[in-house]
């Protein structure tokens, strides 16, 4: 090779120079919830989405999880997170579902093979996507299932088990996220129509305090909190997840006053973000935003829904949002992100890669870094 | 059975077929034609172990027995090429190779380089062919031959002699490998991306482009930076290329499209900006649109690419995107625009196309009556309305009818019934000949809107307008009801009334005139008959049909009682107010099978006049009119309006109407229509006309 081509093949790892990727389809398979993690532990990470996990590094051979639920073209499985639900060393997949409106768990047969035992935890009323976040500090995340009631769920690994709890007359409404809003050091709960504060006792049920602050729509879920403007408290970003725009609230104020936040627009022109997720992508220490459409999120119904598909990483400039554009057009050319991504550095090259189920299939943008 | 033994009998009657490999190969030798159609034809079939002995026949003399020397070895190449005819296919192959060995003679060697493709399979070593690739006269035709063959040992050959040839022949080989898509050979294509030669360079530029792999937009940039006046075009060719890979490839938009706009931007060759553009059309965004706009009247060449680019751009952002930039672009760009609006059917850009179809220009009209009628959308017709104002000067009549024509076939395939009728009377205000009136009075019928009474009060003489038909304006009447004018629709009701002549339209206005405040009065308008006396249940079967009397019919006793005892049933009174009044006798009397009841009413009519009774009924049904049959039908059936029509004379005064209804099973009920001998309802009273006596 001259010296020429290796001095401009060098040239592309400049810091400033855009992040560059690679998309790799996995499969076309149709399930909207994606996560990665190290399935059977032999070292590699593997991906799981829907009825079938897939073996890392290469993903190119798939494995049986369970039947899923299919109603018109969802399959009731809207969320695929890994947790060792019964402490065998094994990570199981937490889910949940609106057709089924139940908090759910499959149990890993010990290395993935072999189908994966469906544990029914309880019946919550529709999943719209579970959230996930942990509200007492002990590093296991709880398991946030409905806005209205709220039920989430504390696992009792010892046993095997979740515990139930219910915050009953909630905001509800479309749309969820979990956060210390007004920086009290207490998690808070974000629905559609405002928060809820919470008490020092996470568990304290009865102790969390409605303020109706907003009126985010048909909000993505998770709704987002994090510091966008760097002004040291908390605004709030979110999606529509079946209409257009993407929006952050900046907080100016008292957070239990309406007029303490107003709107900005991050992508107004754009529709069906039903999963935001923030992340380093480019190693600079700061949080990107990362979204993208959510492929016939009600079926072809939604406002923009013929709108060409999209993933997308947006850098935030205090406020100001600057679009990566990874992949644009319509399905088949292009992929969206389904109702659950996930962000993790699948082939341990330093940079975090993004896994986007849905009805569009099953892709991994693998983050080649600059 | 006798067919099949014939066949049979001709098959081993043939010469042929009982010749041996050999004697088939030894007629061909002798040029004889019918030994060569015989060889030709059964020769393949044999053993390939003689193939070997026809491979000799290449070097024949005779034209005639090459050529089917030729035709017989490639026949052996394809039918050993199915699946389970690979150890026959091997050793076919074996026979084959040594043919391009150098000491054969070229024409030997041409024919093998022909024949090898058609049967080398995977896996087999063609060091033969590759030889032949240092020779100057067959590394062309080896070249070709390994291209076709494509397999992995193929390539491996055409990349070993990269690097070994002129550069005319390593561009050649670059090509092959090229198009067989060699993954292994990219980090040479790399590696030859700096080459010397500028057109090995182009050459090695093109074949990675098809990757979409951005890592190598770099290198191909410095190609073209580096590229001569003769290889310009390709190496810019392959940065639009590669562009478009690593936007099919995804994952890297942005990339895709920087680099298509810097393509285009670089390039002085209208082809190359022209693929640029439609590249960032294709897989572009809403920020793709003003780049686009920008190069269209920049370049002249690039106005119809641009076009395409513009259509193939999607989303809400660019619906907007294309409103906010439409008002700035020149005539000639907004025209073409418009007619891409109309192939969006968003409504949104109706406002555009309604102003535009009213602009002075001809040229811009034409386009967007163009749009609008492709549009689909309701609001077109106000578009075609606002052209109108041009027919009296440089509109073509007749085109525009055609146009509004087909506007309102669409909307009414459509299922836009409003949009199909207003279109319809647009139609009939701007018709050419009397057929295209009437094509649009029929078109209003199927398609009532309320803007038609105007139009047609306005273009019609009172003659014209008695004579249309009455269902078209009780259509009209319901539109103007719906609408909320109801001054209109009242008036124009008055002047329907004298003419509801018939079944459909009584339907009609039953539709129209239902709960807008007076049904009963309408009923009676109607000629329906709402008040009755009923007595039943009486047992009945189907055989007696009408021959037993239990009432002693037709001369009734309102006031008898029939049966016995706590049984005895006697006459009760029944009136509806509904608009279609129906005598639910299941509902009154109780459900029940085998069965037959009574109804009787009195009404009271100005003037004798023959007449109809018109009545449907669940099942059968008899009438009488003052004590007289007109009707029976023995029948079993479900009720429908006006089905059965029966000639009846009133008198002046009181008219007896006595019904009787069978019951089979399941539905039991009538209901009964006076009209006169036009078919038109008959006026009539339930109470006797009081006159007013004057002192004189």
């Amino acid at each position: 090779m001259s010296t020429a081509i290796l001095l401009l093949l060098a040239s592309a790892a400049a810091d400033d120079a855009p992040l560059k990727w690679e998309r790799v389809k996995i499969s076309d398979a149709t399930y909207e919830a994606a996560s990665v993690f190290d399935v059977d532990k032999d070292g590699h990470l593997d991906i799981m989405s829907g009825e079938y996990w897939y073996s890392g590094p290469e993903f190119t051979e798939r494995h049986k999880v369970a039947d899923i639920r299919m109603e018109g073209d969802y399959y009731d499985d809207f969320s695929n997170n890994p947790m060792d639900v019964n402490g065998d060393g094994y990570l199981d997949v937490v889910t949940g579902g609106w057709f089924g409106e139940s908090f759910q768990w499959r149990e890993n047969p010990k290395g993935g093979m072999g189908e994966w035992t469906t544990h029914t935890v309880a019946k919550t009323g529709n999943i719209e996507r579970n959230v996930f976040h942990d509200i007492d500090g002990d590093g296991t995340e709880e398991v946030f299932a409905t806005t209205n009631p709220v039920h989430f769920f504390k696992l009792n690994q010892e046993k095997g088990e979740f515990d139930q709890f219910t915050i009953e007359n909630a905001l509800g409404g479309h749309g969820f996220g979990v956060g210390d809003v007004d920086g009290d050091g207490h998690d808070d709960l974000l629905f559609a129509t405002g928060w809820m504060k919470g008490p020092e006792d996470p568990y304290n049920v009865t102790g969390y305090q409605k303020f109706e602050t907003w009126n985010l729509g048909m909000a993505s879920v998770p709704i987002l909190l994090h510091d966008v403007d760097g002004d040291g408290d908390m605004d709030v970003v979110y999606g529509q997840g079946h209409a257009y725009g993407l929006f952050w609230l900046e907080r100016n104020g008292d957070p239990t006053l309406a007029e303490s936040w107003t709107r900005r627009d991050i992508e107004p022109k754009r529709s069906q973000f039903h999963d935001v997720q923030l992340a380093d992508l480019d190693n600079d220490g700061k949080l990107e935003l990362v979204t993208g459409k959510r492929f016939r999120a009600h079926m072809g119904k939604d406002p923009g829904a013929a709108d060409p598909l999209g993933v997308y990483v947006y850098t935030n400039n205090g406020g100001s949002f600057e679009r990566m554009t990874l992949d644009y057009g319509e399905a088949g050319q292009a992929s969206g992100v389904g109702i659950y991504f996930w962000i993790e550095d699948v082939d341990g090259n330093g940079w975090k890669d993004i896994v986007c189920p849905g009805k569009d299939g099953l892709y991994l943008f693998k983050n080649l870094g600059k | 059975m006798m067919r099949r033994m014939l066949l049979a009998l001709l098959i081993a009657a043939s010469p042929a077929f009982a010749e041996s490999a050999e004697l088939l190969i030894s007629g061909m030798r002798s040029g004889d034609e019918a030994a060569l159609i015989r060889a030709r034809q059964w020769l393949s079939r044999e053993d390939v172990s003689h193939a070997g002995l026809v491979v000799d026949l290449l070097s024949h003399e005779d034209e005639r027995v090459w050529r089917t020397a030729f035709n017989v070895l490639a026949d052996w190449a394809n039918e050993t090429g199915v699946p389970g005819r690979e150890a026959d296919r091997d050793r076919f192959v074996a026979i084959l190779m040594p043919l391009v060995s150098i000491d054969h003679s070229a024409h030997q060697i041409e024919q093998g380089l022909r024949l090898l493709p058609l049967c080398v399979p995977e896996g087999t070593n063609v060091d033969p062919i590759a030889a032949l690739l240092d020779n100057p006269d067959w590394r062309e035709k080896a070249r070709t031959s390994l291209q076709d063959i494509g397999t992995t040992q193929a390539r491996a050959a055409l990349r070993s002699n990269l690097g070994t040839a002129d550069t005319g022949f390593t561009i050649a080989v670059i090509r092959s490998l090229d198009l067989l898509e060699d993954g292994d050979s990219l980090p040479l294509f790399v590696e030859y991306c700096g080459h010397a030669d500028a057109g090995v360079r182009a050459a090695a530029a093109h074949a990675l482009a098809r990757t979409g792999d951005p890592a190598y937009l770099d290198a191909l940039r410095e190609v073209r930076k580096q590229a001569n006046p003769d290889t310009r075009w390709e190496a810019e060719d392959a940065v639009v290329r590669l562009a478009c890979a690593i936007a099919i490839s995804g994952g890297n938009w942005d990339l895709s499209q920087e680099a298509l706009r810097e393509a285009y931007a670089d390039s002085n060759d209208d082809t190359i900006r022209a693929a640029a553009l439609q590249g960032v059309g294709r897989y572009g965004d809403e920020t793709a649109l003003p780049f686009i706009l920008d190069a269209m009247q920049r370049y002249g060449s690039l106005y119809g690419p641009g076009l395409q680019a513009i259509a193939a751009l999607e989303g809400e952002a660019v619906t907007e995107a294309l409103l906010a930039a439409f008002p700035e672009q020149p005539q000639d760009i907004r025209q073409d625009l418009v007619r891409l609006f109309g192939s969006r059917s968003d409504e949104r850009f109706l406002p555009v196309l309604v102003k535009a179809a009213g602009d002075a220009d001809a040229g811009y009209r034409e386009a967007a009556l163009d749009a609008l009628t492709a549009t689909g959308q309701p609001g077109a017709v106000a578009g075609l309305d606002a052209a109108a104002q041009y027919l009296s000067s440089d509109e073509d009549p007749a085109a525009f009818s055609a146009r509004i024509i087909k506007l309102a076939g669409r909307f009414e395939s459509d299922g836009a019934s409003a949009a199909a009728g207003r279109s319809y009377l647009l139609l009939y205000r701007h018709a050419t000949d009397d057929e295209q009136k009437a094509m649009a009075l029929d078109g209003v019928k199927r398609n009532p809107v309320p803007e038609a009474y105007a139009v047609l009060q306005e273009s019609m003489s009172p003659e014209e307008l008695a004579a249309l038909p009455a269902s078209m304006l009780a259509g009209v009447a319901r539109a103007l009801y719906d609408d909320g004018k109801t001054a209109e629709a009242d008036a124009l009701v008055a002047q329907l009334e004298p003419r509801i002549n018939d079944s459909a339209t009584v339907q009609m206005m039953i539709d129209i005139m239902r709960g807008r405040g007076d049904d009963a009065g309408w009923a009676q308008r109607l000629g329906f008959v709402s008040r009755w006396q009923l007595v039943g249940p009486f047992a009945w079967k189907v055989e007696d049909a009408f021959t037993i009397a239990n009432i002693n019919e037709p001369d009734i006793d309102l006031g008898a009682r029939y049966g016995e005892g706590d049984a005895a049933i006697g006459w009760q009174p029944f009136e509806s107010g509904d608009i279609q009044p129906m005598v639910n006798l299941a509902g009154i009397l109780g459900m029940m099978d085998h069965a037959t009841a009574y109804a009787y009413a009195e009404v009271y009519v100005p003037e004798a006049t023959p007449g109809q009774v018109r009545v449907g009924s669940d099942d059968g049904v008899k009438v009488w009119l003052n004590g007289e049959a007109v009707h029976e039908n023995n029948v079993d059936r479900g009720t429908a309006l006006d089905a059965d029509i029966a000639p009846a004379a009133f008198v002046a005064g009181k008219n007896r109407l006595l019904v009787q209804i069978t019951q089979g099973a399941g539905g039991w009920n009538f209901m009964l229509r006076l009209c006169d001998g036009e078919g038109r309802p008959l006026k009539f009273s339930y109470e006797p006309e009081t006159t007013t006596e004057t002192q004189p």
